[in-house]
């Protein structure tokens, strides 16, 4: 459904680097042998360990502590910074950021898992939005779509043949939440003000939230080529971006 | 872990129930079980909004669940029962609210945030009534405090509307040691009993040399929180710009305004500062992290030697700063915190005849 000819995930070089005109992703699996994610532990903080604890569930526990490691090794690449040496701080409504003490190199991130997969996306002097869904069948997805999706949207479902609309349903949300994140609110605030959207299944697309300025606050989104059970999307600021994509090595 | 468990009490609660339990995949779960920590996201919440507006009529906003996480404070906005405003604003948060002991108030750290009790409250089992307080400021529409005096006087009000005589059971974890120290002050200046005061990971943040300027920034925080959104960023960089080296560092962001919980952190951090304590008349009892960093290693009272006249008793708990509310260290802390409320419950048994004496004095 996604024609995305520049979506191979490679191993990521030695030497890496996000130029301003970059934008990375990182796929990782989060369901690691019990010995490396013990040694995970160690490198997050007091914070991310509290939350970690407040899981029910011990696979939730662990995802998530397996989740932050790797954020904390993705960044250290960038930064050069030991990951147990980063500080992160939390917006109003939720979205982590480095605190303002690596301010300097102008690194944005955000993460997303699913049922074991997580997505990271990191940009420099862009802010960046991403998200990862688990396919699954949806019993109240009309009910959603009614409440929740745009005009266009619904005119999409209208006339999308049944056999692909749980794909669609997907990606659709995985392309409102990237938006979201990407402007560091996230879904919970104002699905439904996402109206600006959208054709989705075009790979890529220009979006304007109009109460910022345009010049600044111009988001483009595009889908993501995932393994036939996933759908993901992304959003930067600006449109003048590529992708590159990497592969979280299985035993780092 | 399971002596908590609350199953649903009436047909909204029982719905609710059977909604979860099959969107989330999981069985049993309780009605003070919170949305986030099964497991929940947000097409997961939005799901549930669905189910719920199909069947209610209702349709509401998915963030209802950043306020009411729990089926038990959904059920409550499903039967319209109205949210809060600032007027009925209450600093009192229940974490556990049923039981036959004296409740245990415990203060919240730097970030005015409550999230960590839970799992002390599991562990202190079910029949401890366990109520956190969550600091004004936490939601970015009130201002925050800027005195601990004045955290400790409103927490002392909130509490005294649940328990309004002591003896009362204290706790402050981090900077919230320093409000619980400041609360006992003031209920034993009301002449209330204390019967327990627990420092929990609560270093006496000793104040700073440049304090003046510190004050300087309070003031000038505080006043942000007044102005609009937009205004803030440029107050802040205007008035906090030079002022001092660390607060500049701690507020000033990339050009977005402060997250409401990094103002109030700062905010907390600076009145912490200011705060002279008097010395306390009664007890205390230091839960301290068998590891501390470097430059409270030496001190074992973690700064607060000779502000208890009743003395100062110490336990350590064998873990790291920061993490005695976690799995398994939390359980230690549970155990020897629960001995701490038995012997302040004993003591006052044996204090009885004064208690009997001095009341009958007031009469």
């Amino acid at each position: 459904m996604v024609s995305a000819l520049d979506q191979v995930w490679l191993p990521p070089p030695a030497d890496l680097a996000v130029t301003g005109d970059e934008v990375h992703v990182w796929r990782a699996w989060l369901d690691r042998p019990a010995c490396h994610v013990k040694d995970m532990q160690r490198i997050l903080s007091a914070d991310e360990l509290d939350r970690a604890a407040c899981f029910r569930f011990e696979k939730d526990h662990w995802r998530f502590v397996v989740a932050r490691a790797l954020l904390r090794a993705i960044l250290s690449r960038y930064l050069n910074v030991e990951p147990d040496q980063l500080r992160f701080r939390t917006g109003d409504h939720g979205k982590p950021s480095l605190t303002p003490a690596f301010a300097q190199a102008a690194l944005h991130f955000n993460l997303s898992h699913s049922d074991g997969l997580a997505l990271y996306a990191v940009a420099r002097g862009r802010e960046v939005g991403i998200d990862v869904e688990r396919v699954c069948p949806i019993a109240e997805a009309d009910q959603i779509i009614e409440r929740l999706f745009s005009a266009s949207e619904k005119a999409a479902f209208r006339t999308h043949p049944d056999n692909s609309r749980q794909e669609l349903f997907f990606t659709c949300w995985a392309r409102k939440e990237a938006y979201a994140k990407a402007r560091g609110e996230g879904l919970f605030l104002a699905p439904d003000q996402f109206d600006r959207s959208s054709i989705p299944w075009q790979p890529a697309e220009l979006l304007r939230a109009h109460e910022y300025s345009p010049e600044r606050h111009q988001f483009s989104l595009r889908n993501l080529s995932m393994d036939a059970e996933y759908v993901a999307a992304i959003a930067a600021e600006g449109d003048r971006w590529r992708l590159a994509c990497w592969q979280y090595p299985e035993s780092g | 872990m399971e002596g908590t468990f609350t199953g649903p009490r009436d047909k909204v609660e029982r719905w609710l129930t059977g909604i979860w339990e099959e969107i989330l995949g999981i069985h049993p779960i309780g009605v003070r079980d919170n949305f986030f920590d099964l497991g929940g996201h947000s097409l997961l919440a939005a799901r549930l909004f669905a189910r719920i507006e199909k069947v209610f009529a209702q349709s509401l906003p998915m963030s209802t669940l950043f306020h009411a996480p729990t089926i038990e404070q959904l059920a409550g906005v499903l039967r319209g029962e109205k949210e809060k405003d600032s007027s009925s604003w209450t600093s009192l948060m229940p974490i556990q609210p049923g039981g036959s002991q004296p409740p245990f108030f415990c203060v919240h750290g730097g970030h005015g945030r409550t999230l960590t009790f839970g799992t002390l409250s599991r562990h202190l089992g079910p029949d401890q009534p366990f109520y956190a307080f969550q600091a004004r400021g936490i939601d970015g529409e009130q201002s925050p405090h800027t005195r601990i005096e004045d955290y400790a006087a409103e927490y002392v009000m909130d509490m005294q509307a649940i328990q309004p005589e002591g003896p009362y059971f204290l706790g402050g974890f981090c900077s919230g040691g320093t409000i619980a120290f400041e609360m006992a002050q003031q209920l034993r200046a009301q002449g209330h009993e204390v019967a327990m005061l627990a420092l929990l990971d609560a270093r006496r943040v000793v104040r700073q040399p440049r304090s003046r300027l510190g004050r300087r920034v309070l003031i000038h925080v505080g006043n942000v929180l007044r102005l609009s959104v937009s205004d803030k960023l440029e107050y802040l960089l205007d008035k906090v710009r030079g002022v001092t080296q660390t607060a500049k560092h701690s507020i000033k962001t990339r050009g977005e305004a402060p997250s409401a919980r990094d103002i109030l952190d700062r905010v907390i951090d600076c009145a912490e500062r200011e705060y002279v304590p008097q010395i306390y008349p009664g007890r205390m009892i230091l839960f301290r992290p068998g590891e501390q960093p470097a430059e409270y290693y030496l001190d074992p009272y973690l700064g607060w030697e000779g502000l208890a006249a009743g003395g100062i008793e110490v336990r350590d708990i064998p873990t790291g700063s920061g993490t005695m509310f976690r799995e398994p260290h939390v359980q230690t802390l549970a155990r020897e915190l629960r001995a701490s409320m038995e012997a302040g419950k004993n003591a006052r048994l044996s204090a009885g005849r004064d208690e009997v004496l001095r009341s009958g004095q007031r009469a």
